[in-house]
C-alpha cells in the first residue's frame, strides 16, 4: 500500500486561517511513520485527512490508484475507510451500555467480520490488558483501559493501513511497553502502513522509523529518524524538543568526545556507557 | 501546615468494584502533588470523590468543610482542569473567553504573557487543537485563582515547549500560596513537583517528598510506574557503581561519568 498527499490545503472554512498548506508525502507499508511537531501545527488534521474522515479544501491523497478529493463519491469514502483503523485523540463516548465482550463483537460484526473470543483473548494478551475486563462494562473503565481496548478494537479489524491520534497517551508505563512491542511486531510481519502522531518524543523515537516534522501549515522535514535525529541543531534551532537519549548522547560527544551508538532503548544506552568508561 | 485536603478512612466503589476501602490521604496547604498509578486505579474516581459526586464512605475535608454527596459547596475552594472540562467555552473567542473569566483587563495580560497566549488569542476556541483548548481550559482556572487546583490528566496533549511554559507558571502560583494537584501518566511530571503519591491497589503506597521519590525506584516498579527518563538512566548506572547519587540534568551526567 502506498499513500501519496499531493498538494493538500486544509482549513476550518474559507474564513479561517489554513491548518495545512500544500502538504506533498509518499507513505509506505512496512514501517512506522511518526509526525511531530507544536500545538496547532496541524498533526490532527492530517491524520483525519488521511483516515477520510474530512475531505481536504484543495488537493488529494492517493491510495495506491483510488483518488481522496473533494470529488470522491460516498461508496469510494466507505470502501476506502473500510481498510482503515484509525484512533482519535479524544475519548469519544459513544453510547456503549453493554461488557466489553459483546461491544467488540458486535462492532466487528457491523462491519460483517466474525471474531472469535481467542482471537480477542489473544489480543489482550500482547496489549496486555487483563482479560477479566471482558466481562465488565465499558463505560465504567477508566480512560486508560478504554484507550487500550479501542487499540485492541482496531487490530482485531485487521486494516490495512492503521492511523492513530497520541496512542501513548493515557496509558500507563506497561501499556506503553506493550504498545510498541506489538506495533514493532506487526509492522514487520503483516504488511501494515502505520501512521501516528505524538507529542511524546521519546515514543515517537521509539517506535518510528520515517518522521514527519510538521511547523507552520507545512512539513519541514520527512527522513529516515536516525538521520533526522543526528541534526540536534536542526531541532534546537526550531524549537522542537529532542529524546533524552538522543540529547545525553549528543553532550557525551560534543563535552567528552565519546561517541555512543544512537539508540532508542534505555538499556541499550546503559550498555554503550558501560562499553565507554 | 495545615491539610487542605483531608479523605478518612473512604471506601469507594464504582459500580460492583470496591476502588478504595480504608483510604486515607492528607493534602498539605501550599503543597504541589503529584499523584501516579496505573490503570485503573480510581484516580479520576478520587477526583470526582473530593468533588462531592460519588457517594462514598468515610469523609473527605476540603479548607476544613465536610464534602457532602451531591452538593458542590466545597468547590469553590477547588478550580478544576479535566478532559471533561476541556473543549466546553461560552464565547468564539480565546480573548473573550479570557475576558468573561477575569476581573481586570491587566489579569488577562498577565495570563496571556504567564502562558504565551498571544499566538491563540484571537482564535475560536472550538476550532483550536486539543492541546491548545487544555491550554486555555487551564487559564481560565488560574484566572479565577483558586486556593486549590486540580488536574487530572488534562495537560497531557500539551507539547514541550508550552508544558514547560505552563509547569513554570504553576509552579509560581504554587509559590504564592495555591495548592496543586497534579494526576498524570507522564512520569517526568514529577520532578516540576514537591511531592509524589503513588496509589496502587486502592492504596497509597507512597507518599513523600520529591527527593525521596527518586531514589526509590522499587516502589515505582511495584506500582507499575516508570521514574523520570534521567532518575532511571541515574538509577541504572548507580547499580552498576558507575555514579554514586540520582543526578537529573545531562550535562553534570556526562561530567560525572567521564571525569
Amino acid at each position: 500500500m502506498e499513500i501519496k498527499v499531493q498538494k493538500v490545503n486544509h482549513s476550518y472554512s474559507r474564513q479561517e486561517e489554513l491548518i495545512l498548506e500544500d502538504i506533498n508525502l509518499k507513505l509506505e507499508s512496512n514501517k512506522v511513520t511518526g509526525i511531530i511537531g507544536n500545538n496547532g501545527s496541524g498533526k490532527s488534521t492530517l491524520l483525519n485527512l488521511l483516515a477520510c474522515n474530512i475531505l481536504p479544501n484543495k488537493g488529494k491523497v492517493m491510495f495506491d490508484a483510488t483518488s481522496y478529493s473533494r470529488r470522491c463519491d460516498y461508496e469510494t469514502i466507505i470502501k476506502l475507510k473500510s481498510n482503515i483503523g484509525y484512533l482519535p485523540q479524544i475519548i469519544d463516548e459513544p453510547v456503549f451500555t453493554g461488557v466489553v465482550r459483546d461491544e467488540i463483537i458486535g462492532q466487528l460484526r457491523e462491519k460483517n467480520i466474525n471474531i472469535t473470543e481467542d482471537k480477542i483473548i489473544d489480543i489482550f494478551k500482547q496489549l496486555g490488558i487483563d482479560i477479566k475486563f471482558l466481562d465488565e462494562y465499558y463505560y465504567l473503565l477508566s480512560d486508560g483501559l478504554k484507550r487500550q481496548i479501542m487499540l485492541a478494537s482496531i487490530f482485531l479489524n485487521d486494516p490495512t493501513i492503521i492511523i492513530l491520534d497520541e496512542p501513548s497517551t493515557y496509558l500507563d508505563n506497561s501499556a506503553k511497553k506493550n504498545l510498541i512491542n506489538y506495533l514493532i511486531k506487526i509492522k514487520k510481519l503483516e504488511n501494515k502502513l502505520i501512521i501516528l502522531a505524538s507529542n511524546d518524543i521519546d515514543f515517537i523515537n521509539r517506535i518510528s522509523d520515517k518522521v514527519i516534522i510538521l511547523k507552520n501549515k507545512k512539513v519541514i522535514k520527512f527522513e529516515n529518524k536516525n538521520d533526522l535525529f543526528k541534526d540536534v541543531n536542526f531541532f534546537v534551532d526550531n524549537k522542537l524538543p529532542i529524546p533524552q537519549i538522543v540529547e545525553f548522547e549528543f553532550l557525551a560527544h560534543s563535552q567528552k568526545g565519546v561517541y555512543l551508538g544512537y539508540r532508542d532503548d534505555i538499556n541499550d544506552l546503559v550498555k554503550d556507557i558501560l562499553r565507554n568508561v | 501546615m495545615a491539610n487542605i485536603i483531608e479523605i478518612t478512612d473512604m471506601t469507594l466503589s464504582h459500580g460492583n468494584k470496591k476502588l478504595f476501602e480504608n483510604f486515607n490521604l492528607c493534602i498539605e496547604e501550599g503543597s504541589f502533588v503529584t499523584i501516579m498509578g496505573a490503570n485503573n486505579t480510581g484516580k479520576s474516581s478520587l477526583v470526582y470523590a473530593i468533588c462531592g459526586l460519588l457517594p462514598i464512605q468515610g469523609t473527605i475535608k476540603v479548607n476544613n468543610n465536610l464534602v457532602h454527596y451531591n452538593t458542590n459547596l466545597t468547590n469553590e475552594f477547588i478550580g478544576y482542569v479535566l478532559n471533561e472540562t476541556v473543549g466546553v467555552y461560552n464565547t468564539d473567542r480565546v480573548i473573550d473567553e479570557l475576558y468573561l473569566n477575569a476581573s481586570s483587563k491587566y489579569d488577562v495580560d498577565l495570563i496571556i504573557n504567564r502562558l504565551n497566549l498571544k499566538l491563540i488569542i484571537q482564535k475560536n476556541p472550538h476550532h483550536m487543537s486539543v492541546g491548545e483548548q487544555q491550554l486555555l481550559t487551564l487559564a481560565i482556572e488560574l484566572l479565577k485563582n483558586p486556593p486549590i487546583l486540580i488536574i487530572d490528566n488534562a495537560l497531557n496533549m500539551l507539547d514541550l515547549k508550552t508544558k514547560e511554559k505552563v509547569m513554570k507558571t504553576l509552579n509560581l502560583y504554587n509559590k504564592k500560596g495555591m495548592t496543586i494537584i497534579n494526576i498524570t501518566q507522564n512520569s517526568e511530571d514529577i520532578l516540576y513537583g514537591n511531592q509524589v503519591v503513588l496509589i496502587n491497589d486502592g492504596q497509597v503506597v507512597f507518599h513523600d517528598t520529591l527527593k525521596k521519590a527518586l531514589d526509590n525506584e522499587k516502589t515505582f516498579m511495584n506500582a507499575k510506574i516508570g521514574l523520570p527518563f534521567m532518575a532511571e538512566l541515574s538509577t541504572k548506572l548507580k547499580y552498576y557503581g558507575i555514579i554514586s547519587k540520582i543526578e537529573l540534568n545531562k550535562t553534570r551526567l556526562v561530567s560525572m561519568i567521564w571525569k
